[in-house]
């Protein structure tokens, strides 16, 4: 059962639809109690990174969530913005991220060419291919929506890549610990491909 | 050659796709259902979704008709039309929408951009400007009333920039419908201010003329409405989407 963190910002809708169409169980998760009963956790990817830290210290999430993901080494995969709160800080706020990952999340600058959020789809570099991007080919096209990015410490947690107007991380692995820049619920059937990889890890 | 989105746009009405010529006349398309069910199929890079109705004749959203919609859909989807709160918004969102479209509620309630912004993301948010030409002005309007607003179609662009909009979605009302080509000198005059996406509109009439709007007028996406739901110039209603695009972008093989 893949139980889906309620942050309460965003949209969960099409997650939920996207993992309903594979088949895959899942569940919205309010409390820390139904947590524990999760086989893997999915953070939801909308909303600002402060309101996203607070609604897990509000909901009594953090200290269930150290236990699972570090100590049982449960499956957790952060979309979006739940990748960057994977990370230990953000310009966008000034609450604590996670920590697990370490970096930070940096606001992405505008140019000419490129605005701001960056709204569209962009080819995720894969290789080497992790069990996250089982099945889909180098390059393929994934949609992004998002004003930030995300830098990190130890080069070896990349595993995905995009390009902008330089390079970002597009997906991170850190043992059991996942995050992606992208939407895969919004991402045709290569979405659904990395959502089924993630269900079967 | 920078990657960009093409968006289909689809007008409700009385709860069926319709399609009109500068905003009158509107013609009936199809079911939504089937529609949004087509553009997946195509492997549409997006969809907007704006119901008229909603608007003009201020009702609520037909949440029930948007959950069967997002239910089915794995491309993302925008919804305009009669939000006139965060709550209604907030409803939409869950209901498998990626971003709500805001229009006239704007333009009444500016704050209102600044508290969606803030509740949701402003990834989350588009604002939507119609307008006109009058010689050598844009004139924004109400569709709503058909109104001509005294509001400076840049200042208002930027001032929803400022207050959070995540993009801009601005259709030019003379050439809605019409397949004239669009208006790249105003899209350029708007695009090279902002420092948010502008998403245009009106007048596609081939994939030649939305390349170039892209790439020299300064325009980060193109809605498209008549051209992806008649044959030719209303010879006949056929839903399409440009093959190589999908082609390319979406193109997947499940081994």
């Amino acid at each position: 059962m893949i139980a889906i963190l309620d942050l309460g910002s965003g949209n969960i809708g099409s997650l939920v639809n996207a993992l309903n169409w594979i088949g895959v169980e899942n569940t919205i998760v309010n409390s820390p109690l139904t947590l524990t009963k999760a086989s893997k956790i999915i953070l939801p990817g909308v909303g600002s990174f402060d309101t996203a830290m607070e609604k897990i210290h509000y909901k009594g999430f953090r200290e269930p969530l150290e236990e699972l993901v570090i100590h049982k080494k449960t499956p957790i995969m952060g979309i979006c913005l739940g990748m960057q709160i994977l990370t230990e800080s953000s310009e966008e706020g000034k609450l604590k991220g996670l920590g697990w990952i370490k970096g930070k999340t940096v606001k992405l600058i505008t140019s000419e060419r490129f605005k701001v959020p960056n709204m569209g789809w962009l080819k995720v570099d894969n290789k080497p291919q992790t069990c996250l991007s089982k099945n889909i080919p180098n390059n393929t096209y994934f949609y992004f929506a998002h004003s930030y990015k995300i830098e990190i410490d130890e080069p070896n947690d990349s595993i995905m890549t995009s390009h902008l107007q330089q390079a970002f991380i597009s997906g991170v692995q850190k043992d059991n610990i996942y995050g992606i820049q992208f939407h895969p619920e919004k991402s045709h059937e290569q979405g659904l491909q990395l959502l089924q990889n993630f269900a079967e890890l | 050659m920078r990657d960009y989105r093409i968006i289909p746009t689809l007008l409700l009405k009385n709860g069926q796709i319709v399609k009109g010529e500068q905003f009158k006349n509107h013609q009936y398309i199809g079911s939504p259902i089937n529609t949004v069910c087509i553009f997946n199929e195509l492997k549409a890079d997006e969809l907007f979704i704006l119901d008229i109705d909603a608007s003009i004749n201020q009702k609520e959203p037909d949440y029930e008709l948007l959950s069967t919609i997002g239910v089915r859909s794995f491309m993302p989807l925008a919804y305009g039309g009669g939000i006139t709160s965060v709550d209604q918004a907030r409803r939409v969102l869950s209901l498998g929408f990626e971003k709500v479209v805001i229009n006239n509620s704007a333009l009444n309630t500016p704050s209102l951009i600044d508290e969606m912004a803030k509740r949701f993301g402003s990834q989350a948010i588009v604002v939507s400007i119609d307008y006109i030409n009058q010689g050598n002005t844009n004139i924004v309007t109400s569709h709503l009333n058909q109104e001509k607003l005294d509001v400076d179609l840049l200042e208002w662009a930027k001032e929803c920039q400022s207050r959070g909009a995540g993009e801009l979605l601005m259709t030019c009302v003379s050439r809605e419908g019409t397949y004239q080509g669009f208006d790249s000198e105003t899209i350029e005059r708007i695009g090279k201010e902002l420092t948010i996406p502008l998403i245009c509109q009106g007048g596609a009439n081939s994939l030649q003329s939305i390349h170039e709007v892209v790439q020299q007028n300064k325009a980060s996406a193109v809605a498209v409405g008549s051209m992806f739901v008649y044959s030719k110039h209303k010879e006949g209603i056929l839903i399409s989407y440009p093959e190589e695009k999908s082609r390319v972008f979406h193109a997947f093989k499940n081994n």
